[in-house]
């Protein structure tokens, strides 16, 4: 823990954007400097514990998409980013739920950063909920297949050493009927399609 | 190499970077004559998208897992130190007090120590931290003690967290089903292991020391709570004690 005490604004985009065990010192160095204080804004505006452990989940999940599609060019620092992410996304929250004097509240408080990026990024917040659900109806092997080789950026040979198939062809041939099955998935849900064509600009 | 492929196949190279540049430009020539492959291409990226979204989602909770466990052990740490000085001469003349109730207790009975007398006197239960127990409903089914309903809602989700694996774990223990217990304490530290964390080790070691003092396995009991005894920064040295190791090995 006492190695993300020192981490910069800078060193915590770097490494969130390299990814691997610096990544991990990143994310937790934005747990440990910033959600006490995030914590406490969604207390003081009728959130329990439990939301504001979830919806800054969501806030950091957001930074980082943010960071990764080069949406965030360090204009503001990273305090002014989280609190801007973790003030609309309880905004949308509250006022899904349909809490008019919270949601007032927030409507009041200041809006630190105008930021189009994260306006358009939270405006899908459901699509990608539903994204998230999407996803658990798709086999154990293929989610770890396709997460070792998207988001772990690992290559076939080494997914090979990760799981229990013969041969590298073996992986690749299971990756494409996955991809294409996902593929499939999503285009059977043309309310879903239509919602993430607007996140294509963070895709990276 | 690229012949023989698939258009899905072709297409899945080409958001993945993998296709050479004459293949590459051939393809995006016929991408800007078909709408269709270009819608094809596009759901393609938001399939890699939606992977990389779930994959994010599932590192960020783990790290606030993480976080979560060490901020909790700092609390309770803080919470000792201060109240520390003040409760330390009361502790120290209700110690005197006890100690000499032991020895007029132990010289005037003449009682010997057995195993379930000393699983009574060194079992703590487990209790979720005040101030998160109320914050899920599988917290308000453990501190309501409905631990058959928590296992049960437990035993529908596919891939539960670590904490979901140790309320499950701990209410076994409260129904007294030992294997489940090991299987889910396995788990957690095959989890551990892999990410280098100690997620609820000092829970998992006293409670696999206490499980055995209960079915009255002494030997299997004292190999896993000696250590703890002898480590005071362990979570459970306060009542795993040295006394009560000397006992044990006396019943042995």
């Amino acid at each position: 823990m006492d190695s993300t005490q020192s981490l910069s604004d800078a060193e915590i985009v770097q490494a969130l954007k390299n990814g691997g065990s610096m990544a991990d010192k990143a994310i937790l160095a934005l747990y440990t400097h910033y959600y006490p204080y995030l914590q406490n804004f969604i207390l003081n505006n009728s959130g329990n514990e439990q939301d504001a452990e979830d919806i800054f989940q969501e806030t950091v999940v957001s930074f980082i998409e943010l960071v990764k599609a080069d949406k965030y060019r360090q204009e503001a620092s990273i305090k002014t980013m989280l609190y801007t992410i973790n003030r609309n996304i309880w905004y949308t929250e509250v006022t899904k739920r349909g809490n008019a004097k919270t949601r007032n509240k927030l409507y009041a408080t200041d809006n630190i950063l105008e930021d189009k990026n994260i306006d358009t990024y939270i405006s899908e917040r459901e699509a990608r909920k539903e994204l998230l659900q999407v996803i658990t109806q798709l086999g154990s092997q293929c989610k770890e297949i396709l997460s070792l080789y998207y988001y772990e950026n690992l290559s076939m040979k080494e997914i090979l050493e990760h799981t229990h198939f013969e041969s590298e062809q073996v992986v690749r041939n299971k990756k494409y009927k996955c991809m294409k099955q996902l593929e499939q998935m999503i285009q059977d849900n043309p309310n879903l399609l239509t919602s993430l064509k607007n996140l294509l600009p963070y895709v990276h | 190499m690229y012949t023989n492929f698939t258009l899905d196949e072709k297409l899945q190279e080409y958001i993945d970077g993998g296709l050479d540049t004459a293949t590459r430009t051939d393809l995006e020539a016929e991408l800007q004559q078909s709408k269709e492959l270009q819608a094809r291409v596009e759901n393609l990226r938001l399939a890699k998208y939606a992977i990389q979204h779930t994959a994010l989602h599932a590192h960020v909770k783990r790290i606030q897992e993480q976080y979560n466990m060490t901020n909790t052990a700092k609390v309770i740490t803080i919470n000792k130190t201060k109240s520390s000085k003040k409760w330390m001469a009361y502790v120290a003349a209700a110690a005197v007090a006890i100690l000499l109730f032991f020895v007029v207790h132990n010289t005037l009975t003449k009682s010997a120590p057995t195993a379930d007398s000393l699983y009574a006197a060194t079992f703590k239960q487990y209790t979720i931290s005040t101030t998160r127990a109320t914050t899920t409903p599988l917290h308000s089914l453990f501190v309501a003690k409905k631990y058959k309903a928590l296992v049960t809602q437990i035993a529908t989700n596919t891939s539960p967290t670590v904490e979901e694996q140790f309320l499950a774990a701990m209410s076994y223990y409260e129904l007294g089903e030992t294997e489940k217990i090991n299987t889910l304490f396995q788990s957690i530290a095959a989890y551990n292991a892999k990410n280098n964390t100690i997620l609820y080790k000092d829970d998992m070691e006293y409670y696999t020391g206490m499980s055995y003092l209960k079915q009255h396995k002494i030997t299997e009991a004292l190999a896993i709570l000696t250590p703890i005894a002898n480590n005071k920064k362990h979570s459970y040295s306060d009542v795993v004690t040295p006394a009560i190791i000397a006992s044990l090995q006396k019943i042995k």
